[in-house]
């Protein structure tokens, strides 16, 4: 609740004020944390010098373990032990098909349109099953860093859908971490590349994961990071590289592939390990001695590529695909970078190196350059570098519309719109005295409902009777910061207005939420009183801190004696309620004072964007242009 | 907030057709430098809820200023002008619209991605020289010559919005 703190250049913070920050990769397959400390960015390890932490979690009956302790109960426990949840979050069975979901876990049926997985623990949601994931990263990261997070970035791939990011969300909430802000990976990858090389011009990120591809085109210059175009397919990744390698093995041996679930996850884990060799070596050795399967042979590089060469296609066509977006030729770019542990991969490294024409970078270990990315927006997030100049300006993925007549969706923001973003569009009635009306949002490029992702549904009632067509209905699409999707809808022409806002359907309710917040392990142990009031405290007194500082500086300009007297007035009675230890005073005060400097706030705000263009930051800025892309937009 | 001022002051540049496309950039990260939410992250919904909004705010305004149709629409509206919703135009234009429907099905019927991408290239230029046209008639102060132009680019453009998904989906997107 404090008023916007806004620190001039060169004004730097006490070290004391130093906060606790990090990055997190929640990755498909491995996991990692990272911070900047002493002004260096690294990733943080576990007691015994591990910084991977394998995104694998198995339930017993009272315990969780996570990571690798986890991964021996893959072959043992094949149900019991959750990998890859990472392509289960945000979605339901039907979204499933290509992944061979059925031999890698025991299904509950979808609720809240997201899948549940049946455990020895009792039926688990993916977001539950992530939570478990950061709690581990989080422990560490307090362990390392010598105090409780005070925020985190979390990187989401830049293809993921609204429903995915929500679900990421959810599962921080649940892990009891603050958010600072949900970041995409490949814009994470930029700018571990980018502060370092000071490199300007366009630049692609290529980002073949675990489970998931993204391929983003970016303007960098002078510190910004404008993301023109991004694309890619949330579900392709190693992991179907794996597949293939299954398929491949299963083919030589004449198997059918009926194996029990223990013998399948030693398949995929062998499936893994002779796609790793074969980034180094032309041929690898098999040996299978499963109670399903026996054989003895080899894989050849050149079998595998002829297997994965089809899904390699697909990448080098997304990519095709972000560079018309943005009227980009691939020659106009001056970097390529890859990112996730698929890119070591041969082929996929020379199908880039052809398409684009130039050699990728890849100085930065790709498994870890998102988490150090992360870590360094983490750092200036949270505020211990106030003059930094960094920022990121993003775009949404995918398109967002409404369903209309027929089964058609219109759109109402295009796919890389750059956010946050508001738009509205206005509909009517289509019958005599109607009431009520049906919006049902949506997320995708086809045309047809039936194509798109159903994000959310809800009724608007109360439109006053009219004749077909004399109703206006507002629906108003925002999206925040974080890609993260609200929507309204009002009648506007008889002023009576009925709003309603949704927040999509897929994930967990609030309540949910606080439920498992609740349940989870972390939480228990603290006393959940002291927690509340320590808050309210630290929101307080940041409100009076920012507060003063901000009527020292502009007061005289802009506020009036009377409104300054007022603003005087609410700190005093903040001040009062935080001698005491009552939390519902201390928040009710800090409202109001918030409240009450809310005009303060907006003319300082108002006062910001004037200086933008004005003076030294002009100059800077607009000295000398980047003519990389030349038009704008 | 100061939502009064018009997208051409928040830029701080003249109201006019012609802009130069680089400066309008490098003016929009300078704004969005000092608005953007992540420079007020952790320090309250109140902070975060006045940036989020400048913020959005900015991103429309460049959106507008730098589409050529949408900079168009938005000088005439803020000169006055109401656009109509089924504009009546001269006749020899709308039998070239229809032509041009034609040729477009023709190509959806042939599968030709060189063609569409040929059938692209025209249109772009028929906008340049619509938005030519606009600019000379609106400097001009010739309002209702300047409101046909609009009304032109908006068939053209969403022509082109129909060839460029006939060639995303030649292109098998």
């Amino acid at each position: 609740m404090a008023l916007i703190q806004i620190t001039e250049p060169g004004q730097a913070l006490d070290p004391h004020q130093r906060k606790r920050a990090a990055g997190i990769d929640l990755g498909t397959t491995n996991s990692l944390i990272a911070s900047v400390r002493s002004g260096q960015v690294q990733v943080l390890k576990d007691l015994s010098g591990v910084s991977m932490l394998p995104s694998v979690v198995h339930y017993s009956g009272s315990d969780v373990t996570v990571g690798t302790e986890a991964l021996p109960f893959s072959a043992s426990e094949p149900f019991n032990t959750i990998a890859s949840a990472k392509r289960l979050l945000g979605r339901g069975r039907a979204d499933l098909d290509g992944i061979a979901a059925e031999q890698r876990y025991d299904f509950a049926p979808d609720d809240g349109g997201m899948v549940r997985l049946k455990t020895a623990a009792g039926v688990m949601s993916p977001v539950q099953v992530s939570a478990e994931i950061l709690k581990v990263l989080s422990d560490r990261g307090a362990a390392t860093l010598g105090g409780p997070l005070d925020g985190v970035v979390i990187t989401v791939p830049a293809y993921f859908d609204d429903a995915q990011r929500q679900a990421t969300r959810d599962a921080a909430a649940i892990a009891g971490l603050n958010v600072l802000r949900l970041l995409n990976e490949p814009t994470a990858a930029a700018v571990a590349y980018g502060l370092d090389s000071g490199d300007e011009g366009l630049v692609v990120i290529f980002d073949l994961g675990g489970g998931t591809f993204d391929v983003s085109l970016l303007r960098l210059s002078r510190g910004v990071f404008e993301v023109l175009a991004t694309g890619g397919n949330s579900g392709l990744g190693g992991d179907d590289f794996d597949e293939l390698v299954a398929k491949l093995v299963l083919e030589k041996a004449h198997s059918k592939g009926d194996l029990d679930a223990s013998s399948r996850r030693q398949l995929m884990t062998e499936a893994r390990r002779v796609k790793e060799l074969l980034s180094s070596q032309s041929e690898v050795d098999v040996t299978l001695a499963l109670s399903s399967l026996q054989w003895q042979g080899s894989i050849q590089l050149a079998e595998f590529e002829a297997k994965i060469a089809g899904l390699v296609e697909e990448t080098i066509k997304a990519a095709r695909r972000v560079l018309r977006d943005a009227e980009v030729t691939p020659t106009e770019i001056n970097q390529v970078v890859l990112v996730g542990g698929s890119t070591r991969v041969p082929l996929v490294r020379s199908a880039v190196e052809a398409f684009f024409g130039r050699a990728p970078l890849t100085e930065i270990d790709p498994d870890r350059v998102v988490a150090l990315g992360a870590a360094l927006q983490a750092d200036v997030l949270v505020g211990n570098k106030p003059d930094d100049e960094m920022l990121l300006l993003d775009v949404l993925p995918l398109s967002l519309g409404l369903e209309t007549m027929g089964g058609l969706v219109e759109k109402v923001i295009s796919r890389n719109t750059p956010i946050p973003v508001q738009r509205a569009q206005e509909f009517t009635t289509y019958k005599d005295g109607q009431t009520a009306m049906l919006i049902h949002v949506l997320q995708g490029e086809r045309e047809q409902v039936a194509d798109c992702r159903s994000l959310a549904q809800f009724e608007l009632r109360g439109i006053p009777p009219m004749v077909a067509g004399a109703a206006k209905i507002q629906v108003v699409f925002q999206v925040d910061a974080d890609g993260l999707l609200s929507v309204s809808a009002s009648e506007l022409a008889t002023g009576v207005s009925a709003a309603i806002t949704v927040k999509p359907s897929y994930g967990l309710s609030d309540t949910e939420v606080t439920d498992m917040l609740k349940a989870s392990f972390a939480y228990a142990k603290e006393d959940a009183a002291a927690r509340m009031l320590l808050e309210a405290r630290v929101d307080g007194q940041r409100l009076i801190d920012a507060l003063s500082a901000a009527m020292q500086q502009d007061g005289p300009a802009l506020l009036s004696p009377d409104e300054t007297q007022t603003l005087q007035l609410g700190i005093q009675a903040l001040e009062a309620a935080l001698a005491g230890d009552q939390v519902q005073l201390i928040s009710a005060e800090t409202q109001n004072l918030s409240q009450a400097s809310d005009d303060f706030a907006a003319k300082r705000m108002d006062q910001e964007v004037r200086k933008a263009l004005t003076g030294q930051s002009l100059d800077g800025v607009l000295g000398q242009n980047q003519v990389t892309a030349d038009e704008a937009h | 907030m100061n939502f009064s001022q018009n997208f051409f002051e928040i830029f701080q540049i003249d109201v006019a057709f012609d802009l130069d496309g680089p400066d309008l950039s490098a003016r929009y990260q300078a704004l969005q430098r000092r608005v953007h939410p992540d420079r007020y992250a952790g320090q309250g919904d109140q902070a975060e809820r006045l940036a989020t909004q400048w913020a959005t705010q900015v991103n429309e305004a460049y959106a507008t200023l730098s589409e050529p149709l949408a900079r168009a629409s938005y000088l005439l509206d803020l000169q006055g002008v109401v656009l109509a919703q089924n504009p009546t135009l001269d006749p020899a234009f709308l039998f070239e619209q229809i032509e041009l429907r034609e040729s477009l099905d023709e190509i959806r019927q042939s599968g030709s991605l060189a063609r569409a991408e040929a059938f692209i290239q025209a249109l772009a230029e028929k906008q340049n020289a619509e938005a030519k046209a606009f600019n000379d008639y609106f400097k001009a102060s010739a309002l209702s010559e300047a409101t046909i132009c609009v009304y032109r680019m908006q068939f053209l453009s969403k022509l082109s919005q129909g060839a460029k998904a006939l060639e995303e989906e030649l292109l098998g997107y």
